[in-house]
């Protein structure tokens, strides 16, 4: 098993109260795996602000592992972890704009 | 490299500087001729795409809005607690350490009991790239409160979104090229100031060279129109209607539509059940089709679909269902020409003709070849911009007049309407940036690259409002006024907001001036207890700001991507993808520093450094080596290093910038001409919309809120505005400003050259009425005359009479008639339209929240 660390920045860290948690993945993993780790991790809160109905993450989520950019459009993809630890990253950018 | 446009290491005293302008948002590259360390002289850059070289008289002035001897110099802290309209601030003068504290110790503080409660609002006359300062912070502080003052809410929240729904990019022009006939709907693209202008102009005028028609639709004779074959004036705010009827001239008179078009990009196939929302299948909830082959419904990416049934009805499992495109057919069939007449004073049989003509122009069927690639050829184009928008119609008008591109299939192909470069494939090198729409759940399409993290689709899921601009239950809105509205505290208390704002950041915005009339918006800016701004001058704004913080000048500050994303302000078409930097001309001799390291100097002084950098790493995709590390703190310049590298190799750095001033690599027809390429679909039903509305709906009925749902419908509708339901009599005339070529927002008119200009035409400071009306009321030609609005609110200035306006119609150009003591030159001239603009419920768009910014008024001499 690998143990996850992952940081949560912006509106989503406000939500959760939380900057990061931990959760324990397979060495071999997916985004939807690690994103229903996450929901059992941390509730309901978690699933409003960062996935759709369908489990998707909203539009304005960005996630990282290991420095990379998840695509949030290919979530079952599998992600290898070589060692024992692994970072993610999630960030909500909620805002608007005009112009 | 010319001479001319290289750094001279020889000579220091006397030197070209590459850089980009940022007079409006068109960020056309420039070279700055530098003497003695003094800035003599602003050119063109013909290097880049951007500009190819022109320059407008706005970016020419800039030398005088630089050296300007009434720019703030070092920051200023209010002392006189009242706050209001000609109220003097009593500014004293502080030290940088003062005022960064004051502002960090304010932000801490909210930030640790509800970062909601700030608000940042900027200009739009900045580049996307220097509004990283914005961006970043909003999201690291982790509120939802952003605006961009009068900016989006009057020209954005119904084009922006439309086109990124429909062409994946933030605008749309003709494609110059290849176009044989446009139609401008209250737009002026080509032709005056706004995205790519000065490119754009060389484009344009060469397409009507080359025999391309022009239809204008404008209620005044102006920039646009003045070059165009035909000019339609319009009635005022209602181009919609005038669309639509164009639509069922081509579906239902003609029998025009490109229909292998319609059924492999569109949803017009997708089948509709009679709550207007999708058939979906059992098992994957995807939407259905009709495969009329077969006689049975499939899923839409079925492989096995032989063919997309357009029309008809289709009983399935005893339930209705009509595809989307007929339901589109049968539902403009109400707008007739001549209904269509009766609102827009345009002749049916003209309404006719251009249809006609614009069906025939499109050429459904035929190919072109370009650089080898097969491609569709539609030679019509559809396009629309603040003018057509800007109204209570706004949503459904902008998705009326697109539609006319998408039933002839002249979306995105050589010769139509195309988006700002929605599609990029990076430099040959290094593949980046890249980026290129995609498909959702439902085969639609998501653009590939916005400005914003909130894309224009698909949309957030309604829910109880978290931010100030009730987004959350207008999830069809881009920009809100709620937050100045007088309407903005019951609606927050209906939805039971928990929290008001406490602090304000502005970043170069006037909204006292720009949102509308300015009694209603400084009634709500006073109730935000703290406000910082950075500003380059004391204005209208500043009189209610707590600490003005003076910025650098874009002559004096480093950029590093002035004209990305593409989608913004990159010409479309074929030739070069460009990515300039802008870098200082001269160096400040002023306590001036730039907002954006200010920035990241307060987020790091306030503990959200991390985020910040993990803003950035998402914002331009940084990978190693660049990823900018969280618990790292990172300068300005180093970051700017990183993204260049980060695009175009390690060798080509910040200093590799400042030398070269830019670089370019080739478009590939397949970016340009993207649409047979990529495997997405646009509207012509727009279900999304309907599902909204439900979802909208269900989320007030909580609250026990009603609202209008009128906006929320698959199929768009003419709306009147505010305007067009006064039937006094003596009210008879509709008043409208129009961007003025000379100005930028108000923050030119403190310009002496485009001042001087400006007294040299007859239109920038004067209102300009149809002579046959004016003669009637007995108003000659620079007259003072008074426009007073139904609400009662009044404006005088000089007559300007002219032929080239609509009899009915009020042109005035925005945003002049300064009052702020500071703005010396600016003071007193033009006229301020603004101040006939509500900011109320009433006259925002129910669906998308964008201003209505006509009048029904009267006029009289004074």
């Amino acid at each position: 098993m690998v143990k996850v660390t992952v940081n949560f920045y912006g509106v989503v860290k406000a939500t959760l109260a939380e900057p990061r948690v931990d959760v324990e993945m397979p060495e071999v993993f997916t985004v939807r795996q690690l994103l229903d780790s996450l929901q059992n991790k941390c509730g309901e809160k978690f699933a409003q602000s960062v996935v759709d109905e369908h489990g998707i993450p909203r539009p304005h989520v960005r996630m990282f592992i290991n420095k990379e950019a998840v695509d949030n459009y290919d979530l079952d993809s599998k992600w290898k972890i070589s060692g024992t630890e692994a970072e993610s990253s999630i960030l909500v950018l909620p805002t608007s704009e005009g112009g | 490299m010319p001479e001319k446009n290289a750094i001279s290491l020889k000579n220091e005293e006397d030197r070209w500087i590459p850089s980009v302008c940022c007079m409006c948002y068109s960020m056309c590259s420039i070279r700055c001729h530098v003497k003695n360390g003094v800035l003599v002289n602003i050119e063109g850059n013909p290097e880049s795409v951007i500009g190819e070289g022109r320059l407008c008289p706005k970016g020419i002035s800039a030398i005088m809005t630089l050296y300007d001897p009434h720019r703030v110099n070092t920051p200023l802290k209010r002392t006189n607690p009242e706050k209001g309209i000609g109220v003097d601030p009593k500014w004293v003068e502080i030290s940088w350490d003062e005022a960064l504290d004051t502002v960090a110790k304010n932000l801490k503080r909210i930030h640790d009991d509800d970062p909601r409660k700030l608000f940042l609002q900027a200009t739009t006359t900045t580049a996307w790239g220097s509004m990283l300062g914005i961006f970043a912070f909003v999201n690291a502080f982790g509120t939802p409160n952003r605006g961009s003052a009068g900016g989006g809410l009057h020209c954005g929240t119904g084009a922006h979104m439309i086109n990124g729904v429909t062409h994946a990019s933030w605008s749309s022009v003709p494609d110059y090229e290849y176009c044989n006939y446009a139609i401008y709907f209250g737009a002026s693209k080509g032709h005056a100031a706004g995205h790519v202008a000065n490119t754009n102009a060389q484009k344009a005028a060469d397409a009507r060279s080359r025999g391309m028609k022009m239809v204008v639709v404008d209620p005044m004779n102006n920039f646009a129109s003045n070059k165009a074959s035909d000019w339609l004036p319009i009635r005022v705010g209602t181009d919609g209607a005038l669309a639509l009827a164009m639509l069922n001239v081509l579906l239902n008179e003609l029998g025009i539509w490109d229909a292998p078009f319609v059924k492999k990009h569109t949803n017009g196939a997708y089948l509709i059940k009679t709550d207007g929302l999708y058939l979906r299948d059992k098992n994957k909830a995807k939407p259905m089709v009709w495969d009329p082959v077969d006689g049975c419904a499939k899923t839409f990416d079925d492989p096995t679909v032989k063919d997309f049934a357009l029309e008809g009805s289709y009983n399935i499992n005893g339930e209705k269902c009509i595809p989307g495109f007929q339901i589109l057919k049968d539902h403009v069939r109400k707008y007739s020409p001549e209904k269509a007449e009766e609102i827009t004073s345009i002749p049916a049989k003209t309404i006719r003709r251009i249809s006609k003509e614009f069906g025939e122009a499109a050429r459904i069927g035929s190919t072109i070849t370009i650089q080898g690639v097969d491609l569709p050829y539609r030679p019509a184009a559809a396009i629309y911009f603040r003018g057509a928008q800007g109204h209570k119609s706004s949503l459904h008008t902008c998705i009326a007049i697109d539609l006319l591109n998408q039933v002839v299939g002249s979306a995105d192909v050589p010769g139509g309407c195309l988006g700002f470069n929605p599609v990029c494939y990076g430099h040959p090198e290094t593949g980046r940036p890249h980026y290129v729409p995609r498909p959702d759940h439902d085969g639609m399409m998501i653009t590939g690259a916005w400005p914003s993290p909130h894309l224009p689709y698909p949309l957030d899921p309604p829910k109880a409002p978290t931010s100030i601009s009730l987004q959350q239950v207008f999830p069809l809105s881009m920009n809100s006024a709620y937050f100045v509205s007088p309407d903005g505290e019951p609606m927050w208390q209906k939805f039971k907001m928990p929290y008001r704002l406490e602090m304000m950041i502005n970043m170069g915005a006037n909204s006292i001036m720009s949102m509308g009339n300015p009694e209603q918006v400084a009634e709500g800016i006073k109730k935000i207890p703290f406000i910082v701004s950075f500003d380059l001058f004391l204005n209208e704004f500043t009189d209610f700001a707590d600490i003005v913080l003076p910025d650098l000048s874009y002559l004096e500050r480093f950029d590093f991507s002035p004209n990305y994303p593409f989608i913004f302000n990159h010409p479309a078409g074929m030739g070069d993808w460009c990515w300039p930097i802008r870098q200082p001309a001269v160096n400040t001799n002023h306590d001036r520093r730039y907002y954006v390291e200010v920035m990241i100097e307060l987020a790091n002084r306030i503990g959200i450094g991390d985020a910040w950098n993990m803003v950035v790493n998402s914002r331009y995709d940084l990978k190693e080596p660049y990823w900018l590390e969280p618990s790292k703190t990172y300068s300005y310049q180093e970051i700017c290093d990183r993204v260049l590298q980060n695009n175009f190799g390690p060798e080509r750095g910040v200093e590799w910038f400042k030398e070269h001033g830019l670089i370019k690599w080739p478009k590939k027809p397949e970016e340009v001409y993207w649409r047979p390429f990529v495997p997405v679909r646009v509207p012509v039903y727009y279900e999304y919309i309907k599902a909204a509305g439900y979802q909208v709906k269900k989320v007030a009925s909580q609250f026990g809120v009603e609202m209008d749902y009128s906006r929320y419908e698959g199929v768009p509708d003419w709306f009147p505005c505010p305007s067009h339901e006064v039937k006094s009599p003596e009210y008879d005339l509709w008043s409208f400003y129009y961007r003025d070529v000379l100005h930028t927002n108000s923050f030119t008119m403190e310009n002496p050259w485009l001042d001087e200009l400006s007294q040299m035409t007859p239109y920038t400071y004067t209102i300009s009425i149809n002579t046959g009306t004016a003669n009637k009321k007995g108003i000659k030609d620079g007259d003072m005359i008074c426009v007073e609005s139904f609400a009662g609110r009044k404006i005088q200035g000089r007559a300007n009479l002219t032929q080239g306006i609509n009899l009915e119609a009020v042109g005035i150009a925005g945003c002049a008639g300064h009052w702020s003591k500071n703005q010396p030159i600016a003071k007193g001239k033009g006229v301020f339209y603004n101040e006939l603009i509500e900011i109320d419920a009433e006259h925002f768009d129910p669906g998308n929240l964008n201003m209505d910014l006509c009048a029904k008024v009267k006029v009289y001499k004074v």
